[in-house]
């Protein structure tokens, strides 16, 4: 049975996902500014193949209401926190 | 259409999770340019739920779906490393006389991909491999599940051939020169004639089969003695071979004597 997926089935990139988790903490302004964030949330993941290459593609729960076959979440961390040089 | 991978190895998952963390890291410091800060991912770990199978011996994984039951957990960490240790464990730079992997032609694109997952991005990285012995062959196949092979010395050629792309030899001239000692010397003029790149034992040649002797042997000149006792009366095939893609054949016509 095939499983692939539709353009608009394709959840965002990985690297999409962490740059919407981080957009706010850049938007902060003021004297205070967030120095680390850490996120632990619950992801649903789908995985391409385009030659050879692994994609990965992945989303927060978006489904709030429980149904007899729900997806499958994995748990992602991240810690993300300001650069610094060297 | 996005075609779902079925089954994949670990190395694959980690090596997609670092190249996704590698797109995240270049627009964090992108958009850190026009920011007082910027941010970076320190680490990141996973808890996938996957099911592994055993495919001709090699260990792969598939992600449980909607409704499967009974699937293991799988937990790995990976860690951000700083400039300066990035700097004390990288590589230096494809310097000017190496050749990068790109640039060596025929090898294949699936070997070359391998390759690059394993650090290896130059000729000389090749060479460090096969002096500390390391079964490249091995490597390569069992990272491409068998389907591509090499060994040592395919790849010792084929860059060999890259680059003497770079240096290719060039006759422009040859002259036919009588010796103060009666012998006569062929004298070829041009450039990369005795490259250094070259395998031991180049330029060389032979004439009647039998080796003959080179008393010079420079990029831009090189000149073979031909003894008269090594030439005989009517044809003399002689040739010269630059290197081991260069090779010159002639054949030098002796009158036989006056009558």
């Amino acid at each position: 049975m095939s499983r692939d997926y539709a353009p608009e089935t394709l959840l965002p990139g990985l690297s999409e996902l962490i740059e919407m988790l981080v957009e706010p903490a850049l938007a902060t302004e003021g004297d205070l500014s967030v120095e680390e964030m850490t996120v632990d949330l619950p992801v649903e993941l789908q995985l391409t193949e385009d030659a050879g290459r692994l994609g990965l593609f992945g989303s927060a729960p978006t489904q709030q209401i429980a149904t007899s076959v729900l997806p499958v979440w994995h748990r992602v961390r991240l810690r993300i926190g300001v650069q610094n040089d060297g | 259409m996005a075609e779902a991978a079925e089954s994949w190895k670990l190395e694959s998952f980690i090596d997609s999770l670092v190249h996704e963390l590698d797109k995240a890291r270049d627009t964090l410091s992108l958009k850190g340019i026009t920011r007082k800060l910027s941010y970076a991912v320190q680490d990141v770990s996973f808890d996938l739920h996957v099911f592994p199978q055993y495919d001709r011996g090699a260990l792969r994984f598939r992600v449980a779906r909607p409704g499967d039951e009974g699937a293991s957990r799988i937990a790995f960490q990976l860690g951000s490393i700083t400039d300066r240790q990035i700097t004390e464990t990288s590589t230096a730079p494809v310097s000017g006389d190496d050749l990068t992997l790109d640039e060596i032609e025929g090898i294949e694109p699936e070997v070359k991909q391998e390759l690059k997952k394993v650090g290896v991005t130059s000729a000389r990285d090749l060479e460090r491999l096969e002096q500390r012995n390391v079964d490249l062959g091995a490597v390569v196949q069992d990272r491409t599940e068998g389907r591509a092979k090499v060994d040592y010395a395919d790849l010792a050629d084929k860059i060999n051939a890259a680059k003497r792309g770079k240096a290719q030899p060039m006759v422009k001239s040859m002259t036919l020169e009588p010796g103060s000692d009666g012998r006569l010397s062929l004298v070829l003029t041009g450039s990369h004639l005795a490259p250094d790149i070259a395998p031991e034992g180049y330029p060389r040649a032979t004439l009647n089969g039998v080796a003959a002797e080179l008393t010079e042997a420079r990029p831009e000149r090189v000149v073979i003695a031909l003894g008269p006792e090594n030439l005989r009366a009517g044809s003399n095939p002689l040739s010269v071979a630059l290197d081991p893609f260069a090779e010159l054949r002639l054949d030098l016509k002796r009158g036989g004597p006056k009558t």
